[in-house]
């Protein structure tokens, strides 16, 4: 008797998923977004390969297709062409072990910040005591426990972004996908909330990739800088920046971190 | 889809102008202490309501109008204030409160389920989304004198005319509610796989409460409309039966009182609805607010 194959393992047998080299791995991506009379190639034969533990940032101009990428790893977008697989399995849907941030909180208005962290839980169908602890614990985290009965719009947008963090963290995923989480922010608040991200991360050895248009800000976080260029949005650069992390802020006046920003700046041609 | 948008904006200013016009206009009386900050606040209204008393007042005493169908003011709140000591008019203000509310209870949820109906499946809108904009743009109200026909001189045609007139802001605002919710907060929760209905239950329809309230509002004064025009079509009581009573017998007075008792009563009920909204979507800032909103929200998946 065989036991019955599940659809996924199927899959996985068929595109030979025994091959793995890193945890996130993209092959020949493409996306075009079709509309009535015109189409979008947004991403063009992309190929990217992410080791466990790595924190990546993707840097480009507006255009480029970086959110693209980042949303076909998420599982929300499926590519025109090519293959995303984590640990070699395809990803063909969001996973509970890929967590998401974007550039808005999306918080929801209508919750405190407790009951925004324990929204992804609640989705999970496991919404238990143990789970309002560890609510609690993330909230202490990001610094925010003394206002988890504070709704969004009593919070300032750094507050914001930091429970979105902790809500992110709640489901203890294996890979972070991070769209400009910071962006939206003024530069101090950005600042501080960078240096707070990098250590969770680090701390917890999280395999991430960090989507935005700042230099300086992708090379202090990053283990690998990945340039890109829109029309089609392709990789221009892939900049290693070996200093291990979390950083420290002399590390900006660094020869690495100098050479890394001008490799980074002169692979997206600026001057 | 542009369409609600239009039949939104022709229907909205019932619930929200109000609270537009007081929002943006300038405010007077913020500077000042004590008895003249008073005045500066209530002032304004004051000095509307005198300016109105005075207008109709001044058409009465320059016989504009023959005197007897032009009431001073002043007699019609004496009469008001008999009215208020008659039985008589609270029994048949209670039949029309009855039917505007029955009218109201069967409209909006009628409204709200074929609202999360059209919004959530695309058959379904497509089946029933041009009847709808073809029936929004159709004088309900004149459907009247068909439910008298059909349902009789009795509370039930009155029932069904508010019905009628009260369905569709629900209707309307239902759809835009559920359409204008924040895609960022849905491409979360399909990142934390969320099931179609949990997505609905957790995210589209608290996100839809506001302007839900809001359609409301509308639906509630039209309500009162929808029972009163039906009186008078096919009267045998309610409030709409003794204006049309008196009218005939040219007792402008109490033609007036009833109005204004009418008019009040529907605006109990209206400030009633709206302190229920601002609890239950405590998080807008008011009903104008969340309409310019989601006005404004047209986006893309496109680019980084």
């Amino acid at each position: 008797m065989q036991q019955p194959v599940s659809e996924r393992e199927a899959r996985d047998q068929m595109i030979g998923a025994s091959h793995v080299d890193g945890v996130l791995e993209a092959h020949g991506i493409s996306m075009v977004f079709r509309r009535e009379d015109s189409s979008l190639e947004a991403l063009h034969n992309i190929d990217l390969s992410i080791g466990a533990g790595e924190f990546v940032a993707l840097v480009g101009p507006s255009g480029c297709g970086k959110s693209t990428l980042l949303r076909i790893f998420g599982g929300l977008l499926q590519p025109t062409a090519g293959t995303v697989r984590i640990h070699g399995a395809p990803i063909i849907a969001p996973r509970r072990d890929v967590g998401l941030m974007f550039q808005k909180s999306t918080l929801f208005e209508w919750r405190t910040a407790l009951a925004n962290v324990l929204l992804p839980v609640e989705v999970a169908r496991r919404s238990k005591p143990p789970d309002v602890a560890q609510a609690q614990e993330l909230l202490r985290l990001v610094h925010l426990d003394a206002f988890k009965d504070h709704y969004p719009r009593e919070l300032s947008g750094g507050m914001q972004q930091r429970v979105a963090l902790a809500r992110l963290l709640m489901l203890d995923p294996e890979v972070m996908l991070l769209d400009e989480p910071f962006g939206a922010l003024d530069e101090f608040t950005r600042e501080a909330l960078n240096q707070e991200l990098a250590a969770i991360v680090a701390r917890d050895q999280r395999t991430g990739i960090l989507v935005t248009h700042n230099v300086t800000e992708a090379v202090f976080l990053a283990d690998r800088v990945i340039a890109m260029a829109s029309g089609p949005g392709r990789i221009v650069g892939d900049i290693a920046v070996t200093t291990p992390r979390p950083r420290s802020i002399s590390f900006m006046q660094s020869t690495e971190c100098r050479d890394a920003t001008v490799a980074t700046r002169h692979a997206l041609g600026l001057q | 889809m542009s369409a609600d948008r239009d039949v939104l904006v022709a229907q909205r200013d019932l619930a929200v102008l109000d609270e537009r016009t007081l929002a943006d206009a300038p405010r007077t009386g913020r500077s000042g202490r004590g008895l003249a900050r008073v005045i500066g606040v209530v002032g304004p209204p004051l000095l509307t309501v005198a300016l109105f008393i005075g207008l109709f007042e001044s058409i009465h005493r320059i016989e504009l109008f023959h005197p007897l169908l032009w009431p001073s003011p002043f007699s019609v709140v004496e009469t008001m204030w008999n009215q208020a000591f008659t039985e008589h008019m609270w029994a048949n203000l209670w039949i029309t409160v009855q039917e505007a509310l029955w009218g109201f209870l069967f409209g909006s949820v009628t409204g709200f389920v074929f609202g999360v109906g059209i919004a959530l499946s695309r058959r379904f809108a497509q089946a029933l989304y041009p009847y709808v904009v073809l029936v929004q743009s159709m004088p309900r109200i004149a459907l009247a004198p068909v439910f008298a026909a059909l349902f009789g001189f009795g509370m039930v045609s009155k029932v069904i005319t508010a019905f009628a007139v009260c369905f569709f802001p629900v209707l309307i605002n239902t759809i835009v509610g559920l359409k204008s919710v924040d895609e960022d907060q849905v491409s979360l929760m399909r990142s934390l796989c969320a099931s179609r209905f949990q997505v609905f239950v957790r995210l589209r329809f608290p996100s839809s409460l506001p302007l839900l309230f809001a359609g409301l509002r509308t639906s509630m004064t039209l309500a009162f409309i929808g029972a009163v025009v039906g009186e008078l079509t096919a009267g045998q009581s309610g409030m709409g039966e003794l204006i049309d009573q008196a009218a005939m017998q040219v007792r402008m007075p109490a033609v007036f009182g009833y109005i204004m008792w009418l008019a009040l009563t529907s605006l109990a009920f209206f400030l009633l609805l709206g302190a229920i909204g601002k609890r239950v979507a405590f998080w807008a800032e008011s009903g104008a607010d969340s309409i310019t909103a989601s006005g404004a929200r047209p986006r893309s998946t496109l680019g980084a």
